[in-house]
């Protein structure tokens, strides 16, 4: 995370081109992914439809959805947590695990406990959390924060993996191949898996109708450690409701393609009940959500299932990583749900966005990124600049006309914006804008498919 | 005032438009079918990296033959398998030992050849509401890409999957 500007920290990330190429081009890859697997599907656009409906609908309905599934909850045998902020996500689950004994605790990714700051909370406790995601334990042995919010180290080189892994696991040196790696990190979280006191998951969906918590994993880490210890907490924000199981089979076939282009994830684990002779515990944690539900230009927000599909697709996150933006979500959904949280703190990412919209395209639930950073930019740009590029690109791409027209224009248009912008792009060219007749043969190819 | 309490009353004074529930059936009736379901149930398996076999007499045996480099194999019931991305539905093992799932090398699940959906949306609909304490679809063995987004299997479960059709 970065404690200046976006275009600031950008400038610097800018200088190892190497790396930023090697980024991007990784980034594009998992988005051509996603563009192969949702073509095999005829009913994509209704589904991605359907998507955004079931959650307009569940995150207008909350109260009684939440209390539905509370109810289910608890007739399954599981214990219920309400949250109204992170300070009480920490305390419920630091005193579930102080209550417990807990010395060593396993987790599977949550960006609910990075917003919350829980690891840092339980090792200042004396208990020792371990990140179990491999991405999330090579991040965590190296100090580090994830920079994307699916691929957690994605910016991480296998050399560096290697030399890391040499040191913490005793791997051979000078071998960074993945497959070694993995199966060495795979022996040694087994040691940990098998002794946890406790193990926890966030939720990808909660289920109203059914009072169950469902985690969507490729690597069975969620799975191996809820499923040795004795004690497991499952803690989700309140936008992860869905009124029924019919409702969950939309999202289920829309995660994982646009996430990273496979068909589902491995695991889509289903939890209502403890397994036998344990507890389950699930914390329902609100933390400025209901803030974002009462705020008409941004409620959509909280439409958003975490696929990190509209990071792949963003030309300025591809190219300024995610430790250039200040929130510890970065890319499209970041720059909004920063500005949602603390706008003083964030507004500095708001210039990382170039209103091309493709994050609005690709993303399953529809939420309107692109707007919503264009309505935030008339609230908090003061400077001429800024002004001026929002005010360029809002021309640009305000209708479907006007950006047929900027099409057509593309050299003069883009040079127009090369003279005003180049905030996060200082030292990179912006990419020479397809024409208006390139864009047709590129439709017709797509649709003669 | 308790923290539920005070969570309620803040999303009810969020007061948003009221959104209506939509009806899915449209959707779900003119969403992708494979004319064959084994046959695609079979090709999905495959890849997401798992194994299929029809079985012929003893599932332990059939289960080795299918992974004969290890003995750690388990060897569990499914419910129904799933087409459109190759995943099998298992619900609850004997004495809650979820942990037979994940921990072995191999696991070998035996499945009933006409037990196959269509897509998830099938799924759901052949589960229903029935709530059984636990359950899960597993498509192929783990894996992970967390280093350079290069696809290893074996991440932290089963390194290997395979399906016996019966
Ligand atoms: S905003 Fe959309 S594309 Fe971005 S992470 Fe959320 S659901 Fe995915």
């Amino acid at each position: 995370m970065s404690t200046e500007k976006h275009a600031a920290a950008a400038r610097k990330y800018l200088k190892d081109t190497a790396k930023v190429d090697w980024q991007d081009e990784t980034l594009w890859l998992v988005r051509g992914k996603r563009d192969r697997l949702s073509k095999q599907i005829p009913e994509w656009e209704a589904l991605r439809d359907a998507a955004s409906r079931i959650k307009l609908y569940s995150n207008s309905h909350l109260p009684e959805l939440l209390e539905q599934f509370e109810s289910h909850a608890v007739a399954n045998g599981a214990i219920v947590h309400w949250a109204k902020d992170a300070g009480e996500y920490r305390d419920i689950i630091g005193g579930l695990l102080t209550g417990h004994g807990v010395r060593l605790f396993v987790k599977s990714k949550s960006m609910l406990s990075e917003e919350c700051g829980l690891v840092p909370y339980l090792e200042g406790l004396g208990i020792e959390a371990v990140e179990t995601d491999l991405g999330e334990r090579i991040i965590q042995l190296m100090g580090l924060k994830p920079s994307h919010i699916v691929l957690p180290a994605v910016h991480i080189k296998r050399e560096e993996v290697g030399r890391l892994f040499e040191k913490e696991m005793g791997t051979e040196p000078g071998n960074s191949d993945p497959t070694y790696l993995t199966h060495a990190a795979r022996r040694n979280l087994r040691q940990y898996f098998l002794k946890a006191d406790a193990a926890m998951t966030g939720g990808n969906f909660a289920v109203a109708s059914t009072g169950e918590v469902v985690v969507c994993t490729n690597e069975g880490n969620a799975d191996m450690g809820t499923s040795a210890a004795p004690l497991q907490i499952a803690a989700f924000g309140i936008d992860k409701i869905v009124p029924d199981r019919e409702s969950l089979g939309v999202f289920t076939r829309l995660l994982a393609r646009t996430a990273t282009g496979q068909p589902v994830t491995t695991y889509t684990t289903h939890y209502s009940a403890p397994r036998k002779g344990t507890e389950f515990h699930i914390v329902i944690v609100d933390n400025g959500r209901s803030r974002i539900l009462a705020d008409r230009e941004h409620f959509r927000l909280l439409n958003c299932i975490r696929c990190g599909g509209c990071m792949n697709t963003c030309p300025v996150y591809r190219r300024s990583g995610g430790y250039s933006y200040s929130h510890f979500i970065p890319g499209p959904v970041g720059v909004n749900l920063g500005m949602a949280s603390d706008p003083d703190r964030h507004k500095g990412n708001l210039s990382a966005c170039t209103l091309c919209h493709s994050c609005e395209m690709v993303c399953p639930a529809k939420v309107d990124l692109a707007e919503q950073i264009y309505r935030w930019r008339q609230h908090y740009h003061t400077s001429a600049g800024k002004k001026a590029i929002s005010d360029g690109m809002a021309f640009l791409m305000g209708g479907p006309g006007r950006f047929g027209a900027g099409l057509t224009v593309g050299p003069g248009a883009m040079k127009a914006l090369k003279a005003v912008g180049g905030h996060w792009g200082k030292g990179r060219e912006f990419p020479d804008i397809v024409s208006s007749k390139n864009l047709e043969s590129i439709e017709k190819q797509d649709h003669g498919k | 005032m308790g923290s539920k309490e005070s969570i309620i009353q803040a999303l009810r004074s969020a007061a948003p438009q009221s959104y209506p529930k939509p009806d899915l059936s449209a959707l779900k009736a003119d969403s992708l079918r494979c004319g064959d379901l084994l046959e695609g149930f079979c090709k999905a398996v495959a890849a997401s990296g798992g194994k299929t076999a029809f079985l012929e007499g003893n599932p332990e045996a059939a289960a080795k033959a299918l992974f004969p480099d290890t003995d750690d194999i388990a060897v569990v019931p499914g419910r129904f398998g799933v087409a459109e991305n190759g995943c099998v539905y298992l619900e609850e093992p004997e004495e809650g030992r979820r942990l037979d799932y994940f921990v072995h090398e191999a696991l070998v699940i035996v499945l009933d050849r006409k037990e196959i959906v269509a897509n998830m949306h099938d799924a759901y609909d052949r589960i229903g509401e029935t709530v059984t304490g636990y359950g899960i679809f597993i498509s192929g063995p783990s894996k992970t890409a967390d280093i350079e987004q290069a696809l290893v299997f074996g991440a932290h479960g089963a390194r290997e999957v395979g399906i016996l059709l019966k």
